[in-house]
């Protein structure tokens, strides 16, 4: 019988609700995390939702064990949206 | 027919003579000619309507949502823009029609479906017909309106240009129900007449036709009429599954047998 | 268009299969049918366009923005955001214990997420109602109209998913031999809307 608690699934999980609390800590309450433009906060929420993205895709998704071409899609599309999202909120900074 | 009836009409065939087969001219080698006349109108349709909504109306890329009164009438009032609007709503009001062959071949071509009932197709048919007006035909009669007297109040003129474009594209809506039919149908049939991933494309169409519905609250931005997500990526989206789909209705046709008798 | 059709061996077929490694390239398979992925991908690229639009419109009003975002209700967004995960952990697992023969676990794992993404359509229900309630709706400024237009478009997502999970739990209830590739195809089709929604609320919700 498959394990559920030893399941590397549930790890990743794990892991994907602690950035995910992480990243709500950091925009609702650091010092400064309201009113104003931060480039720091988002940076840090950007990042963990490029690193939970590419998790959901690799594990979730089955693409480690998926043709290469497939994931390098993937991969590339993350990329080229998470790249536009920090050109376009970094040039107006 | 009753058995004395039987006998006497037995006994009239037999006392006839047998007739020589008629010569008869081949001119139909293939016996779905009549199917592929009516998908070539297909593209046929297609450029009229670009040469109408984008070259003779200019309707399409849609004008700005975000005008006042005097930009309303500018619209319509541009010397060769009046007979431009009139010549191609005309003509669009005419061959709208035959448009009518593009949906008749996707309805046969569900009606062979093997696990669907007829419904969908019906369906299919019923919401294209609903949407032909205001999708088509309304902004063809409200817009040659519009441009036949200079003179009229500019209120109303205004008004026109509204109606128009909320109809033309707000009507997006309403096609939803079509592409619903479609992927149903085409999920479930067994004999796989169309390929399942025009069924999984139909669904981005479902979601940008959709996303044209908020177009009534929205004067600028990119849910206005003319707006980059309600308009454009729409458009995209639409013609790429346009494309597509006529690639599979291609295919299906010609892989139809010859003998093949579609239910009534 | 085809993809390795196999079905689950026999229950009681023991796999003490706890991670998934790299498979060598000759093992390798695409997870349910190619035509799903090719919808995934199509969707991702919409769905860049409506991300790129907002984040336009965001710097150009980046103060109303960011009073506006203050305005959302966090707790939630957090909320949604961790339901998510969870129904897509639930669907993950039961295509695994699927694919290992284990149905009756794999059907009870479906309906768990399921009832994780009904929890989210409550919740979003809640929370639209709650901000409408404050005169907050999709024509009040343009973080708004993004607001309602985005999570709205991803929540039609959620009802075709879930109509999607309906048909796995009955595959896994009724089929004698359940087509895991089709369980695949669903589940691919649920975990991307769960991956839009990680961007959703990072964009709309987090980010200053």
């Amino acid at each position: 019988m498959i394990s559920i608690r030893r399941n590397k699934l549930t790890l990743i999980w794990l892991l994907l609700c602690a950035l995910t609390v992480a990243s709500y800590l950091a925009a609702t309450k650091l010092e400064g995390a309201t009113y104003f433009v931060s480039a720091p906060i988002t940076t840090g929420v950007l990042i963990a939702a490029l690193i939970k993205s590419r998790f959901v895709m690799h594990h979730f998704m089955e693409l480690r064990a998926a043709p290469s071409w497939l994931g390098g899609i993937c991969d590339g599309w993350l990329v080229v949206l998470f790249g536009v999202i920090f050109v376009v909120y970094w040039s107006a900074i | 027919m009753s058995a004395t009836m039987m006998d006497v009409s037995a006994r009239l065939a037999s006392a006839m003579p047998t007739p020589a087969p008629k010569a008869h001219i081949q001119y139909r080698r293939n016996s779905k000619l009549d199917q592929w006349i009516c998908f070539w109108s297909i593209p046929v349709f297609y450029v009229f309507f670009g040469l109408v909504f984008v070259c003779l109306t200019r309707t399409m890329p849609p004008p700005s949502a975000n005008v006042s009164q005097a930009g309303a009438i500018s619209f319509f009032q541009s010397v060769a823009g009046v007979t431009n609007t009139h010549i191609g709503f005309a003509l669009l009001v005419f061959s709208l029609g035959f448009y009518a062959m593009n949906n008749a071949l996707v309805v046969v071509q569900m009606k062979r479906m093997e696990g669907v009932s007829q419904a969908m197709a019906y369906a299919y048919i019923v919401v294209l017909s609903l949407g032909a007006l205001p999708g088509c035909m309304f902004i063809a009669i409200v817009y040659s309106v519009a441009a036949m007297r200079p003179d009229r109040d500019p209120q109303l003129v205004s008004m026109l240009y509204d109606m128009g474009m909320l109809s033309y594209v707000g009507s997006l809506g309403c096609f939803v129900a079509q592409y619903v039919v479609f992927v149903i149908a085409v999920l479930l049939d067994k004999r796989r007449i169309f390929p399942k991933w025009i069924a999984y494309f139909s669904i981005w169409v479902i979601f940008t036709e959709i996303l044209a519905g908020p177009i009534f609250a929205f004067k600028t931005g990119p849910f206005a009429w003319d707006g980059a997500i309600s308009f454009w990526l729409g458009t995209v989206v639409w013609v790429f599954w346009q494309f597509s789909f006529t690639i599979c209705l291609y295919k299906a046709i010609k892989r139809q047998p010859l003998d093949e008798v579609v239910p009534a | 268009m085809t993809s390795t059709v196999h079905t689950a061996p026999p229950a009681g077929a023991a796999t003490a299969v706890v991670s998934e490694r790299a498979e060598p390239k000759s093992a390798r398979h695409l997870p349910g049918e190619a035509s799903m992925w090719a919808f995934v991908i199509g969707d991702l690229v919409i769905f860049s366009v409506y991300f790129t639009i907002y984040m336009l419109y965001r710097i150009w009003n980046h103060q109303m923005f960011l009073e506006s975002q203050q305005q959302l209700s966090q707790t939630l967004g957090l909320l949604n955001t961790l339901l998510l995960l969870t129904s897509s952990w639930f669907v993950a697992l039961s295509v695994q214990l699927a694919r290992a023969g284990e149905i009756a676990r794999a059907a009870r794992l479906i309906v768990g997420g399921s009832a994780c993404g009904l929890a989210f359509v409550v919740v979003k229900a809640f929370e639209w109602s709650d901000k409408v309630g404050q005169d907050f709706v999709f024509t009040t400024n343009d973080f708004f109209m993004f607001y309602y237009m985005l999570t709205g478009v991803h929540l039609l997502h959620v009802f075709l998913g879930l109509g999607i999970l309906l048909f796995m739990w009955r595959e896994l209830g009724t089929a004698a031999q359940p087509r895991v590739a089709m369980l695949e195809t669903g589940a691919t089709y649920w975990h991307m809307v769960d991956l839009l929604w990680l961007i959703i609320y990072a964009l709309v919700y987090l980010m200053r």
